[in-house]
């Protein structure tokens, strides 16, 4: 979907990173620390999740899904962590072109998500996300699941 | 039909043997009666009167042996016989004394038996031969004649002639006598065959064609006659006769119709006859018959037509004749009479399948009027195309706000095509029908006095009002034709009053249903804002708590700085509360789905061992902060995987657990003890809490429930927790109970798992299904 598809609104997205120099993030070397991409509109939930992830991982956060693609090539994220409901393309859809896309084929994706229904869970598998937490979340279990899918 | 014969006996052989079997009696008994005169000694020698007879015998005998083998020489040998007759007599009258001889009346034998035969050729050949035979006779014995005997000659062949005479006489009497009979059986024959002809006649022919095979095989039957015949029936309207049948001696131009009035023998119903010579000629036929015969053709109930009959010979009919030609045309009416009843039959099944059809369609149109208003006038008024068979139908509505009947659905051919006709009570022929309340209807629509024009051309209409079922009026549905004019029966107007009725139901229901639909569509907008309302209530509510607990994890993590004690306190204490309002938030949720019946659960194999565990390890922070003693029993022996949704029931034991915590006050104990008890698996949570009065015990389950616990808090939560609880149980096809001795005296809630759970690891269930 494209965001200038429909005139007259404005599409409204930050991406914020406690990576000094964004643009060469992918000059990294070996030593460097992992990057995750954190896409989430509530912006206490990027902020907590970057203050938390911050001492361990280099965190993107993006506001919405629209630059994804952009995202991906600039960044090129080990670990996506989405939300579901996002403004235009919702977590599930975000995550079904990341998985068809050969780019984001093999970046595992986490819903960090309010969503906490069965159906929805099951949704998230069918789109092919490795983990799934509902929101208010507990930090130990964001870092377990973190933790588990950046190591594998 | 066998011919009338002309003059000769039916069987010549038995003839023949008649008459040699006569001729030997006679000789025989010529024979005896000589043989008693020779006893008695009147006749010398037998001799000569043997031979004579034999001489007279013989040829019979010979003639008999003939006659049984050689067909075509039967007519010979019975002229030879006779002419033998006539030798034999003239012998003996020659012998006796000439033509004087008594003898000579022998000569009046052979006429009687002829005349008897019927034998007009037989009594010709006889007179002539006898008339041969006395004259040869008269010539021989010329010499011995004198006056006297001359005289006596004459009258003897004046005798002969008198008898030939009456020999031809009789026989052409008794011949004409036997033509009559014979006439009368062939009357009799032909009627018996046209009565099984006519029992034979399909009745499923169409009635014309029927009339026409009658008429053909009346003219048939009666060729013989040497009649000709026309059916007359009555039309439709008994208005006019229609000339059925043709026959060779029609003349062009013959006329097929006439008025009723015209026939005396139609309109009488008696039998009239015309001839040249007097009466007046029928005016139906120009056929210049000698003669007319008009017969009703009518049976014991009703009077068909008239059967016509005409001839071109010389001599009128007879009596019989005529009484033939009644018999045939009652015949012609039984048949006609067949027919009406079965058409009347067959009109009766089509009406019951007419009134069936109606009944179906009505029925359908009833059904149908929970699609809507539209969908059902449509629906009505195809119907009344279909089972009319007209061009249009129209459905016009009484507006109670104008008083004005305005045409609302049109369906037919042109149904776009009309004016906005917007007619008042009594107004054109609807208004009319609708103020009266009975049907209106006009062959000829534009002409009728009450039409009110809607500048179209039509020629029928039909106008029935319809009334709702509390005699309000409704509207009027009107059938039109356009093409051709067209009478409406009584069946079809009776059909379309109680089609109406139907009809005015079927509207009533789609109107009601139309606005139940309304109603019930808003209720489904409401449920669906409600559940919409829900999930942003529920995310919105999460949103924060979301900020609150992450916030509370960062700040543990003491990145910013390392936190004192009683700030680790506040933490903890926040943490909490954001827990609880979780669980507030999931317990709201929980409940709308409970609304909706839509609190599915997902059972698996569980290691409930591990879940007791962890579920009161998780209540230990708050059990101590409360000062209350949390505690786990379980049996010694493991207890086995139990097939059940972890998280329902994890959700389950928190609440419990955390309800039984807080109705307990400070130093209180809470146990929580599993066993397997049966086949199922009971859970007890018990606490030595406030207690519960007898009347709370069965209504803590219930929604919304609140008990004020007697110290100063007040009540928390939404009072839904344990209504979940049960309901979550009772999904897994367990029980669940509240037992208390009383106010004060602590509570234990109990509730069992199934442990061969019915359940399949993978099917979900509805809670209101297992419920």
């Amino acid at each position: 979907m494209d965001p200038t598809a429909e005139p007259g609104r404005l599409i409204e997205h930050t991406v914020e990173s406690n990576v000094k120099d964004p643009d060469n993030a992918c000059r990294r070397t070996s030593g460097d620390r992992r990057r995750v991409l954190v896409v989430d509109d509530d912006p206490v939930v990027r902020r907590i999740v970057l203050e938390l992830l911050n001492s361990r991982y280099n965190v993107i956060t993006a506001s919405t899904g629209v630059q994804l693609p952009e995202l991906l090539k600039k960044h090129q994220p080990d670990l996506v962590i989405l939300d579901v409901m996002l403004p235009w393309l919702n977590g599930f859809e975000l995550c079904r072109i990341l998985k068809t896309n050969s780019s984001g084929q093999d970046i595992p994706v986490l819903f960090l998500t309010g969503c906490k229904e069965k159906e929805d869970l099951l949704t998230g598998k069918e789109v092919g996300a490795a983990a799934y937490l509902t929101k208010p979340f507990y930090a130990k279990d964001l870092y377990r699941e973190v933790d588990r899918l950046l190591a594998a | 039909m066998t011919p009338l014969r002309r003059g000769l006996p039916e069987d010549l052989l038995q003839k023949i043997r008649l008459d040699s079997l006569f001729r030997l009696t006679i000789s025989l008994t010529s024979f005896v009666l000589a043989v008693y005169l020779w006893i008695f000694s009147f006749v010398s020698d037998l001799r000569p009167l043997a031979l004579l007879l034999a001489a007279y015998t013989v040829p019979y005998l010979a003639a008999w042996w003939l006659a049984s083998r050689i067909e075509a020489a039967r007519r010979l040998l019975d002229y030879a016989l006779s002419a033998w007759d006539i030798l034999g007599i003239a012998c003996a009258v020659h012998l006796t004394g000439g033509p004087n001889s008594p003898f000579f009346f022998l000569y009046g034998v052979p006429f009687l038996v002829q005349a008897f035969h019927f034998d007009m050729g037989q009594i010709r050949w006889n007179g002539l031969l006898s008339a041969l035979s006395y004259l040869v006779l008269i010539g021989i014995h010329r010499a011995e004649t004198s006056r006297e005997l001359a005289a006596v000659y004459a009258g003897h062949m004046l005798f002969l002639g008198i008898m030939i005479m009456t020999a031809v006489v009789t026989v052409r009497l008794l011949r004409r006598k036997e033509g009559a009979l014979r006439k009368n059986v062939l009357a009799m024959e032909s009627n018996i065959t046209l009565l099984n002809e006519l029992n034979a006649v399909t009745l499923d022919l169409p009635r014309t064609q029927l009339q026409e095979q009658i008429a053909a095989r009346l003219n048939q039957i009666l060729r013989p006659f040497g009649t000709f015949a026309r059916l007359w029936v009555h039309d439709e309207s008994w208005r006019a006769l229609k000339g059925i049948g043709e026959h060779p001696a029609m003349r062009p131009g013959s006329a097929s119709y006439l008025p009723v009035r015209a026939c005396p023998a139609f309109a009488l119903r008696q039998p009239f006859s015309f001839s040249q010579t007097h009466g007046d000629p029928c005016p139906s036929e120009q056929f210049n018959y000698t003669a007319h015969l008009c017969l009703p053709v009518r049976s014991e109930k009703e009077t068909f037509g008239v059967l016509l009959l005409g001839t071109y010979a010389a001599r009128p009919w007879e009596p019989d004749d005529i009484r033939f030609f009644e018999t045939l045309a009652h015949s012609v009416a039984l048949t006609l009479q067949r027919k009406a009843l079965f058409e009347r039959l067959q009109e009766k099944i089509t009406e019951l399948n007419f009134s069936f059809e109606v009944g179906v369609a009505a029925l359908a149109t009833f059904v149908g009027s929970t699609q809507g208003i539209d969908e059902t006038t449509v629906h009505i008024l195809d119907n009344v195309l279909a089972i009319l068979k007209v061009d249009r139908a129209s459905l016009m509505l009484w507006n109670v706000q104008t008083q004005r009947l305005q045409t609302q659905w049109v369906r037919g051919t042109d149904f776009r095509i009309h004016s906005p006709l917007a007619l008042g009570l009594g107004e054109g022929m609807a208004g009319w029908a609708l103020q009266f309340g009975e049907p209106y209807w006009a062959e000829y629509a534009m002409s009728d006095p009450h039409y009110a024009s809607s500048g179209q051309m039509i020629k029928s209409l039909l106008c029935v009002p319809v009334y709702t079922m509390d005699r309000n009026p409704l509207g009027v549905i009107n059938a039109v034709t356009v093409s051709q004019p067209r009478a409406f029966s009584e069946r079809e107007i009776n059909f379309l009053k109680s089609f109406g009725r139907q009809a005015a139901l079927a509207i009533e229901n789609a109107q009601l249903h139309h606005k139940n639909r309304s109603h019930i569509e808003q209720l489904k907008e409401l449920d669906k804002m409600k559940s919409q309302f829900l999930s942003l209530v529920s995310h919105d509510l999460r949103g924060p708590l979301t900020g609150v607990r992450g916030y509370c994890e960062i700040l543990k993590q003491q990145a910013r700085g390392p936190l004192t004690s009683p700030q680790a306190d506040i933490i903890r204490q926040l943490e909490r509360q954001v827990d609880l309002q979780e669980r507030m938030v999931d317990d709201l949720l929980d409940f709308a789905r409970m609304e909706k019946g839509r609190l599915s659960i997902h059972p698996a194999p569980c290691d409930v061992e591990t879940l007791f565990k962890e579920e009161v390890e998780k209540s230990q922070a708050e059990a101590r902060e409360r000062d209350v003693a949390l505690t786990l029993s379980l049996p010694a022996a493991s207890l086995a995987p139990v097939v059940l949704d972890e998280g329902r029931i994890r959700q389950v034991l928190w609440n419990l657990i955390h309800n039984a915590l807080k109705f307990t006050p400070e130093n209180g104990r809470v146990a929580v003890r599993a066993a397997p008890e049966g086949d199922s698996l009971a859970i007890e949570v018990s606490d030595t809490g406030i207690g519960l009065s007898s009347d709370t015990q069965d209504r803590i389950f219930d929604k919304f429930f609140q008990i004020t616990p007697g110290g100063s808090k007040g009540a928390q939560g939404l009072g839904l927790g344990l209504a979940i609880c049960k309901e979550i149980v009772l999904a897994h096809r367990g029980k669940i109970r509240a037992t208390s001795p009383g106010l004060g005296l602590g509570t234990t809630i109990r509730f069992t798992l199934p442990l061969r759970s019915a359940l399949a690891a993978s099917a979900p269930l509805d809670s209101r299904e297992a419920a």
